[in-house]
């Protein structure tokens, strides 16, 4: 063996993949060690007379489809099933091209596998654990659905009736107030799942529209209130970059805002000003409402996973603006003056 | 008195609309458990529903399927969808629910629903 051959040798052997060259046939002529480690033989043990392709990778018709292609252009990174030694199946990722002799004939074939099953594996069980996960959601979230609908409407009906007893009307009042709520969680955990469960796809929003949207869902929300809802802006002014989920952002921050609101007319204004950085904009979102004490202002805005499922609503604006590399904050409407409202500032960034 | 054909699964929610509907004026003519039962209902009352109060998810055959046959019965039919699944409000309403309300719902709401829609 000539130092050159040897060297060559050495690289094939050492590679980090496993190398392989079959005839057209499908016999192997060379393998390294790693290639036979993958289905647990020897490289001599692959190289002897009787030994084939068929003994490590699986599923015939598919290795003939894949021959035949790897005639017409080479393959890179396809994933293939495979057998071992003790007949367990796995997955490997091969890349292939042909062989050619000196007169550019095609002889055989030859390539490299990496034993991916591992990870593929892994990858099929997040798959069907995300699925599962959001199956059981969506069914919990509908029969519960269901059950507070069953329980509601009774209670509604008590309180609707002028002559029941004043002195039991508040227990059962609060008793719908949290009905109502568990209604809003689970909306909210159905939206949250939807958020944490997206792709990264931003595009363009009109954010007049976007605003619209969600005040019109978020008076549906609470029917007995009035929301009296201004945008201080024109309807083709502003674009933000952000995707489908945009409303529900802006949705959670009304529907907060009905909810703390004890008067029956919630007013709620919005401003959208320039940011001192030219590709961002400030969206004010103003409330005439209780306010937000100080001690509260930057923990409820920092909401994340793990936390209690009274700021759920939160949450999502988070993970959301978080997606959207926005950022929020807020403040006094007045300053110094909690109980005149707040203002919470909303920052994304301006869409082409 | 506003008569109208009851389609739910859900047994206790059943129970629930036949114990408050006599008391919001709503005679309850007959009741299904699924979208297939719903249909052999409604081809046996000689006296048709003024409107029909549909689930959607239901075994058999779900809300979507039993709204679509009974239109092909009878395409003035009136049906006010009531479901727990919000996802499916617009493929509701393009196979020819009149209304789709997510539940729950307000049940003076709900009788005020099914009255202006029966009158109209």
């Amino acid at each position: 063996m000539t130092p050159i051959d040897k060297d060559y040798l050495a690289l094939f052997n050492d590679f980090p993949d496993g190398l392989f060259r079959i005839d057209l046939a499908g016999k192997y002529i060379l393998v390294n060690e790693l290639y036979a480690e993958i289905f647990g033989y020897t490289p001599e043990e692959m190289l002897a007379k009787d030994f084939d392709i068929w003994k490590t990778w699986a599923i015939e018709d598919e290795i003939r489809l894949l021959l035949s292609e790897a005639k017409k252009r080479d393959i890179k990174g396809i994933v293939v099933r495979s057998k071992s030694r003790i007949d367990t199946m796995g997955y490997i990722e091969l890349s292939i091209g042909v062989s050619r002799d000196d007169n550019d004939v095609i002889t055989g074939y030859e390539g490299r596998a990496r034993d991916i099953t591992l990870r593929y594996e892994a990858m099929n069980s997040e798959v069907e654990a995300r699925r599962n996960a959001e199956f059981l959601v969506d069914l919990m979230a509908h029969d519960l659905t269901n059950i507070h609908h069953g329980m509601q409407m009774p209670l509604e009906f008590i309180l609707g009736d002028s002559d029941f007893p004043e002195k039991y009307r508040k227990p059962l009042e609060l008793s719908v107030a949290q009905l109502h709520y568990a209604t809003d969680l689970i909306k909210n955990v159905k939206r949250l799942q939807r958020v944490l469960g997206g792709g990264n796809n931003l595009s363009t929003k009109n954010l007049y529209k976007e605003l619209m949207d969600a005040a019109a869902t978020a008076q549906r929300a609470y029917p007995a209130k009035v929301l009296d809802f201004e945008l201080m802006f024109k309807s083709d002014e502003h674009w933000v970059l952000a995707d489908n989920l945009l409303v529900d952002l802006f949705f959670n921050l009304f529907h907060n805002a009905l909810k703390h609101d004890r008067e029956a007319t919630v007013r709620i204004k919005v401003e959208a000003k320039q940011n001192a950085d030219d590709n961002l904009i400030d969206i004010h979102i103003i409330d005439y409402g209780p306010g937000v004490p100080d001690v509260e202002k930057k923990r409820i805005l920092q909401r994340r996973m793990g936390a209690k499922g009274s700021g759920i609503g939160l949450t999502i604006v988070n993970y959301l603006l978080d997606k959207y590399d926005g950022s929020i904050r807020v403040v006094d409407r007045v300053p110094g003056e909690l109980q005149m409202g707040s203002d919470f500032i909303v920052t994304l960034r301006r869409g082409m | 008195m506003i008569k109208i054909l009851l389609v739910d699964d859900d047994r206790y929610l059943q129970e629930v609309y036949m114990t408050l509907f006599p008391l919001g004026g709503i005679d309850v003519i007959s009741q299904a458990y699924d979208g297939i039962q719903a249909v052999e209902n409604y081809n046996r009352l000689d006296e048709k529903p003024d409107v029909v109060l549909m689930d959607q998810r239901m075994p058999r055959l779900d809300g979507l399927g039993a709204t679509k046959k009974l239109m092909e019965i009878d395409p003035d039919i009136k049906v006010i969808f009531l479901s727990a699944d919000d996802t499916s409000k617009q493929t509701a309403l393009d196979v020819g629910a009149s209304i789709f309300l997510s539940k729950p719902v307000q049940i003076e709401f709900l009788f005020n629903t099914i009255k202006e829609l029966a009158s109209k």
